[in-house]
């Protein structure tokens, strides 16, 4: 924060105003984070209806070409696909899983970390414990289980992922909405005779929702780098769907020959994870103005 | 005149403590009862028990009746439906008791729609009708505000606009004006008092502002360590306490023309919870306490209850502070 504003004063403007915003437009990382974001789902939608070729045709008398020759921008993989065409519609499978993951775990997680806060006793015992329990369990192990019960897929590597995050996410409505819960406008509501369940939909829930966008955020940018892994490791989207840890996969024997074959998808997803990374702390900031302020 | 909201022997105990002990309180149907005493003495823990409202982990035992109906053990959807209906309630902190996040036109609806099946629209309506009713200037612009673009005094309003949404026979007052400035607090309080009457609802009005009871309440109630220890009408109690704790409290109230030093404070400290003295609870802070003091007095028979070994007869006063 600038030497201009004093925190008190920031302060102050935070208490009265759950959303007020920083001047001077947003910051920096929201700024980078959104660029690089809205790039991301640019190529994505935009694969829908057009690539420059088609990511799964291959073409073996053209393998490994350079970037920039006979048209394919980026080059071509070993078996002769073009490569940004292969990217772009990874960029597809990515924010598909990211979607879906997030949204079972968010689905899956604020509901009983909600009824844990509201409720409280053993039951928030037994709901906390059980996602403690689900927190030790390595994300990637439970998706090798799952891809050994289930076969390996997209779909798979998504529910474990979203099992996976679902404990952070009961986790921090717990937390936040315990906060709530204790304020008076919730006695307030009670007192207008207003049930458990709408207070928590109605008062709760919209109190917390800059905590569980922020790290929706997170998770969808942990989310695409564990689909990734699971990929790479064989255990996730399989052929010929594009996926950027599979293309990873496919082409680290050829790491001496073509070495750049590994740099797209990785670059690919590093910044996709940083843009969501740098989102999600972004939002934090703008959201919640009593961290910022202490900046 | 019947009780519209009745406790007898009420007792509410916190982590094993007893912070109300054997508080009967009756609302007779159209009165004004005031339930005054300083802080910790258990007046809102005494409201939050009649309105079912206490937190998890503290417990009440008695007897509390709506209209004959017990209160105390009914199951929490049977409860909700009375509360914010029948028996409303208005709280101490306007800052704080409206959801922040949520526009006040959609918070005086929400309370509407609970208990009313009207579709959004007609809530809408009503609750700017409300806004209207306890006077929010510009009501129709002020239905799409945020809680935090109101003043003190605007919130205030939206509380009890909240409370009167369904026409409730019995309105509890926490403490309504303490929070607030010292014009605004006669603005909220000739307010409640307007609609108390025009809608021949039934207050019972928590605070420890004596003044405030004076020139509300007909009927007061004087709590002190979770105990009634003076009742009866307004002008009697104040005019002729009987209870060396409300001759205290009396006293206490400094006017303009008080010159600076001359307040006379009761001496001592509200104890903690659970800290109060066996038999009278005040004995340690009264100027009259003797041995007798040590077993409890009952409260006397109406219509100047009080309960006290030693009562204050004509004009007596508490005896000058020793300077310290």
């Amino acid at each position: 924060m600038s030497g201009a504003a004093s925190p008190d004063v920031a302060l102050a403007l935070a208490a009265d105003e759950p959303f007020a915003r920083r001047r001077g437009g947003p910051p920096a990382n929201v700024v980078v984070g959104v660029t690089l974001v809205g790039l991301v789902v640019l190529l994505a939608v935009v694969s829908l209806a057009w690539t420059p070729f088609d990511p799964t045709h291959i073409i073996v008398s053209e393998k490994l070409l350079p970037p920039l020759r006979a048209g394919h921008v980026l080059g071509t993989d070993q078996l002769g696909r073009d490569i940004l065409s292969i990217i772009m519609a990874g960029a597809r499978t990515e924010l598909l899983v990211g979607v879906i993951a997030v949204s079972i775990a968010m689905f899956a997680g604020v509901p009983l970390g909600g009824l844990a806060a509201a409720r409280g006793g053993w039951l928030a015992e037994v709901v906390m414990r059980g996602s403690d329990l689900l927190y030790a369990f390595p994300a990637l192990l439970m998706a090798i289980l799952l891809g050994a019960v289930f076969g390996a897929s997209t779909v798979t590597a998504m529910v474990a992922i979203g099992i996976a995050y679902t404990p952070v996410f009961a986790r921090i409505t717990r937390a936040a909405g315990a906060q709530v819960l204790q304020r008076d406008f919730v006695l307030a509501a009670r007192a207008c005779g207003t049930s458990r369940l709408a207070i928590f939909v109605r008062h709760v829930l919209p109190n917390i929702s800059a905590v569980i966008i922020v790290q929706a955020t997170v998770a969808f940018a942990l989310a695409i780098l564990a689909e990734a892994a699971l990929s790479y490791l064989g255990l996730g989207t399989q052929p010929p769907t594009p996926s950027w840890g599979r293309m990873l996969a496919d082409v680290q024997s050829y790491l001496t020959l073509a070495p750049l074959l590994s740099i797209w998808p990785g670059l690919a997803i590093a910044l996709t994870v940083l843009g969501f990374n740098l989102l999600g702390d972004g939002l934090r900031d703008v959201l919640d103005p009593r961290l910022s302020a202490l900046r | 005149m019947t009780a519209v909201l009745e406790a007898r022997g009420l007792r509410v105990v916190v982590n094993g403590v007893t912070a109300v002990d054997g508080v009967d309180l009756e609302l007779r149907e159209g009165s004004r009862t005031g339930l005054i005493g300083e802080s910790g003495s258990g007046k809102s823990l005494t409201a939050l028990a009649m309105m079912g409202l206490l937190p998890e982990g503290v417990d009440a035992t008695g007897s509390v009746a709506y209209r004959e109906q017990e209160l105390l053990g009914m199951r929490e959807r049977d409860l909700c439906r009375l509360r914010g209906d029948r028996l409303a309630m208005v709280f101490q902190e306007p800052m704080t008791a409206l959801n922040p996040v949520m526009r006040i036109g959609d918070q005086v609806a929400e309370a509407i729609r609970l208990h009313r099946p009207v579709d959004g629209h007609a809530a809408r309506a009503e609750a700017e009708r409300l806004l209207t009713e306890v006077h929010l200037p510009d009501p129709a612009g002020r239905m799409r505000a945020y809680p935090h673009q109101l003043s003190g005094g605007q919130r205030q309003r939206v509380m009890i606009a909240m409370a009167l949404a369904c026409g409730p026979d019995v309105i509890i007052a926490d403490e309504p004006t303490t929070a607030l400035d010292v014009s605004v607090q006669a603005q909220i309080l000739a307010l409640l008092r307007e609609l108390v009457e025009a809608r021949r609802m039934t207050l019972l009005l928590i605070t420890h502002d004596l003044p405030v009871v004076a020139a509300t309440c007909e009927n007061v109630m004087v709590m002190y360590g979770g105990r009634i220890v003076e009742s009866g009408r307004t002008a009697d109690v104040f005019g002729r306490p009987r209870h060396p704790y409300t001759r205290g409290l009396v006293d206490a109230i400094p006017d303009a023309a008080t010159p600076p030093g001359a307040l006379r404070a009761i001496p001592g400290t509200v104890p903690g919870l659970g800290r109060f003295p066996s038999g009278c609870v005040f004995r340690d802070r009264c100027w009259k306490a003797t041995d007798k003091c040590h077993e409890e007095p009952s409260l006397t028979k109406e219509p100047q209850a009080f309960a006290c070994w030693h009562p204050i007869a004509g004009g007596e006063t508490a005896p000058a502070p020793q300077p310290a």
